[in-house]
């Protein structure tokens, strides 16, 4: 009897039970290509191979037995330990390490993802496993990687002139530029990013962001690539300041959790037999260009649902709004306060009126870029491919924000809410923090009932029908509708976050009409 | 002085990667011995490898990681097989060992196949062959041929690419529709009789707890004891049963009938089969009937040519 069970070998399909039909008709295919596969065994589908690959990594590879990233199906229970209460959950679904999954869709995505935490926690070998899959050699991987250093050079680390091409030209466009073999490559791995000095920062930042690179007037076009860095101190420490343009380009933040120290064994038996998982990955997990490619747009076509748009689009909202920042509407915003220099918190303080504990906004120092808001839609899609649902959860959003958010959305240390006792880790805790907020902000939306009562969402879709044969009565009648709600709003209600989005969301709707309005009349 | 063979050179030019493997794979089973892995490279492994042609290296890939893969216990069928068609893992190493080995898995674990007539009419009739394609349609068609019935459809949709003579070798006709057309068909046998027995008791190492009952799905023979149910393919050269809970019985216009006393009908022919007599379920499609009794855990076929 032949056993499919080695250290080489994947978890076998489907790594989600209920995915798969059952095989009913024993076939060629059946003789030969099982219970052992081949490593290009075809009918996986992708998403299934991304599973495999997760699953590989996580019992093989690197020792990390954490289900930080829950899901339920059905009650799970969960346990209060120590003085402090500690919550310790068990879910009820197929819950995930979040230092492994969340590279891997990065990977799956092509996205730039930050590995942080305290030096030798497997930060680096997690994106060289990255590497891995994408194919390469353990080598190639190895020698690709950039390693952060104080005198780490623009021609270090993107390409050389060619010496004679330097004595020789005339004009800067007859030097041609040896150009470092990792550009283009479809994982870039860069070590200890944070020990990269300034100028060299800025010419990274062209890479990740534009996608090419330039030296002497010579421009390398990029190939599109997930990227990994790496850094032991995620606030910024290290010999250089990180300039916040590229912290901005990093779509997502993971932590190297600690090790527990119960897998001790498992170590020693790595040590004692010189084990490398990096020099092993089966090929049945790793992504050709194509594959890759084929697994991008996959991802990209599961559908988010309206409803779950919905949550993200309040929970977006709370953030920006700050009223003293600015005198005209549009500019009551945080953006205002630190364009100008402006201390939020000192202006948020002045802020009269909302309850300072219960505002999701007062406890920010800056709203959510379109750059951020990218990421999160990229990331909930890519959690849901993974975990083969038809179309973005709920759970996958809320699940995919803290990673993503987790440099994106400054807390701000001073807000009462943090001195809540309850509240009081999250002033260190930041996954958890951006957790709670996606949460009450979800509670807050179920309170206000907007799933059913939308005023503002139903002009919206009555403005997206279009303007086709709608006359001017009803223009007029529309326009009423957007003035009577705003009249309502200044009477009863007070400037949250949610409402000032609305707010500017009708006058953009009151103009479209009038300036339709107008249209009608010129053409009477 | 030992001759250095295509296989201990792939050894000496990947050695590093084949030990980091096979520590990898002894981390994960702790009972993987050295010295036995060792002799099952020295015994296994290496002639194949010398015998093979091709590339050593990838013919001592592949053949690695099928011996770690099986943690080194592989059969000495197998070993057979391999040496047998070692020109064919020379030219696909990875594709031709695994599809081999899968093969030989399968016949072995089903009831009722003759893997040595396998193992015996691969080797005889592959002989002619060029291609690893021409060689797997072979296996294929010889697998079904030694007993693995469920292979039947896909075994007969290959049958037609097999050289002129060879599938008269072992089925006695070229005629692929013929026996497409009759799952019983032999150049000796005709008239209504009983053609096989499938199955047994639980206790007995069979697959039913109680005496089965047949059905149609889907045109398709079922069987059931109550608590599951299976697919059941069964012909003139072997039987096997396959779980398929989700069947439910369908009526159909029956071809061959059973009277209560065991009389078997078909065209006006009738014959009386007493062990068929009180049968608790029996359904029939085209010149097949398929029939239980109370008295055993069998479902028995008749066939009318």
């Amino acid at each position: 009897m032949l056993v499919n069970q080695t250290y080489r070998h994947v978890s076998q399909s489907p790594t989600l039970p209920g995915t798969a039909p059952p095989q009913d008709e024993f076939d060629v295919a059946a003789l030969y290509e099982t219970p052992l596969s081949l490593g290009s065994a075809p009918a996986v589908s992708l998403d299934e191979k991304l599973r495999k690959a997760y699953f590989w990594i996580v019992n093989h590879a690197i020792i990390s037995p954490h289900y930080d990233l829950e899901f339920a199906e059905g009650p799970g229970a969960s346990y209060h330990l120590g003085d402090s209460k500690a919550r310790l959950s068990l879910p009820s679904g197929q819950s995930y390490s979040s230092f492994v999954l969340v590279p891997l869709l990065t990977f799956a995505t092509r996205r730039r993802c930050l590995l942080v935490g305290g030096p030798g926690r497997g930060k680096t070998a997690s994106a060289i496993l990255m590497g891995m899959l994408a194919g390469y050699p353990l080598r190639d991987v190895r020698r690709a990687m950039q390693h952060g250093h104080p005198q780490l050079t623009i021609s270090d680390m993107l390409g050389t002139p060619l010496p004679g091409d330097l004595i020789k030209a005339e004009r800067l466009a007859d030097i041609d530029v040896a150009w470092r073999t990792w550009l283009g490559m479809r994982v870039k791995i860069v070590d200890e990013y944070n020990r990269i000095p300034t100028r060299t920062q800025s010419a990274l930042l062209t890479l990740m962001s534009d996608g090419y690179a330039e030296v002497f007037d010579q421009i390398y076009e990029s190939a599109d690539s997930a990227w990994y860095l790496t850094a032991n101190d995620d606030s910024g420490g290290g010999t250089y300041q990180v300039i916040e343009a590229l912290k901005d380009r990093i779509d997502v933040v993971v932590h190297a959790l600690a090790f527990n120290s119960r897998f001790l064994g498992e170590l020693q038996e790595r040590v004692e037999q010189r084990l490398r998982p990096e020099e092993v990955v089966p090929p049945e997990i790793v992504f050709t260009e194509a594959e890759h490619d084929r697994m991008h747009a996959e991802i990209l076509r599961v559908p988010l649902p309206k409803e779950v748009r919905r949550r993200l689009e309040f929970f977006a909202a709370q953030f920006e709004l700050l009223e003293p920042a600015g005198e005209q509407f549009e500019y009551r915003t945080k953006d205002t306060a630190n364009l100008a220099g402006v201390d939020v918190h000192l202006l948020s303080a002045s802020e009269t009126g909302r309850d300072r504990l219960a505002d999701l906004g007062a406890q920010t120092l800056t709203g959510l870029s379109v750059r951020s808001l990218q990421s999160v839609l990229t990331y909930a899609k890519a959690l849901a491919y993974f975990r083969g649902r038809p179309e973005v959860g709920l759970d996958d959003l809320a699940s995919v924000l803290p990673f993503v958010l987790h440099d994106k959305l400054k807390p701000n240390d001073q807000s009462p809410s943090f001195d809540e006792p309850g509240q009081r880790p999250y002033r260190t805790d930041r996954v958890s923090w951006i957790r709670s907020l996606f949460e009450r902000a979800c509670a807050e939306y179920d309170r206000l009932d907007l799933d059913v009562h939308d005023p503002v969402g139903d002009l919206l879709a009555e403005f997206e029908l279009g303007l086709d044969d709608v006359g001017e009565t009803e223009v007029e009648r529309r326009l009423g509708r957007i003035e009577s709600l705003l009249a309502e709003w200044s009477r009863d209600r007070k400037l949250y976050g949610h409402v000032y989005d609305d707010a500017l969301a009708l006058k953009y709707l009151h103009q479209r009409y009038v300036n339709y309005r107008s249209w009608l009349r010129w053409k009477k | 002085m030992e001759e250095v063979t295509p296989f201990l050179k792939a050894l000496a030019a990947h050695r590093d990667r084949y030990n980091a493997q096979f520590r990898l794979a002894r981390h994960r089973s702790k009972n993987l011995d050295a010295n036995a892995f060792l002799e099952h490279l020295r015994v296994f492994v290496s002639p194949i490898v010398n015998a093979a042609g091709g590339d050593p290296i990838e013919v001592t890939d592949a053949l690695m990681d099928l011996s770690l893969a099986t943690h080194g216990r592989l059969p000495v069928s197998l070993h057979r097989v391999l040496l047998n068609q070692a020109r064919f893992v020379g030219m696909d190493p990875a594709r031709v060992s695994v599809a081999l080995a899968n093969a030989l898995h399968h016949l072995e674990s089903e009831p009722g196949t003759t893997t040595h007539k396998w193992i015996t009419y691969l080797e005889y009739y592959s002989r002619s062959l060029e291609t690893v394609e021409s060689l797997l349609d072979l296996g294929v068609v010889l697998a079904w041929v030694c007993g693995l019935a469920a292979l039947r459809e896909s075994a007969l949709d290959v049958a037609s690419r097999l050289a002129p003579g060879t599938l008269r070798g072992f089925t006695f006709t070229d005629d692929v529709d013929q026996l497409r057309a009759d799952p019983w068909w032999s150049p000796t046998n005709r008239g209504l009789r009983i053609v096989r027995k499938l199955g047994a008791f639980r206790g007995f190492g069979g697959t039913f707890t109680r005496p089965p009952t047949v059905f149609l799905h889907e045109g398709r023979l079922h069987a059931t004891d109550g608590a599951h149910t299976w697919r059941v393919h069964a012909d003139a050269y072997g039987g096997a049963l396959r779980r398929a809970d989700n069947a439910t019985p369908q009526h159909q216009a029956p071809t061959l009938t059973l009277s209560r006393d065991g009389a078997v009908s078909c065209n006006g022919e009738s014959r009386v089969f007493r062990q068929l007599a009180g049968a608790t379920s029996w359904t029939s499609w085209s010149n097949t009937l398929a029939v239980t009794t109370p008295w055993t855990h069998s479902i028995m076929f008749v066939a009318h040519s």
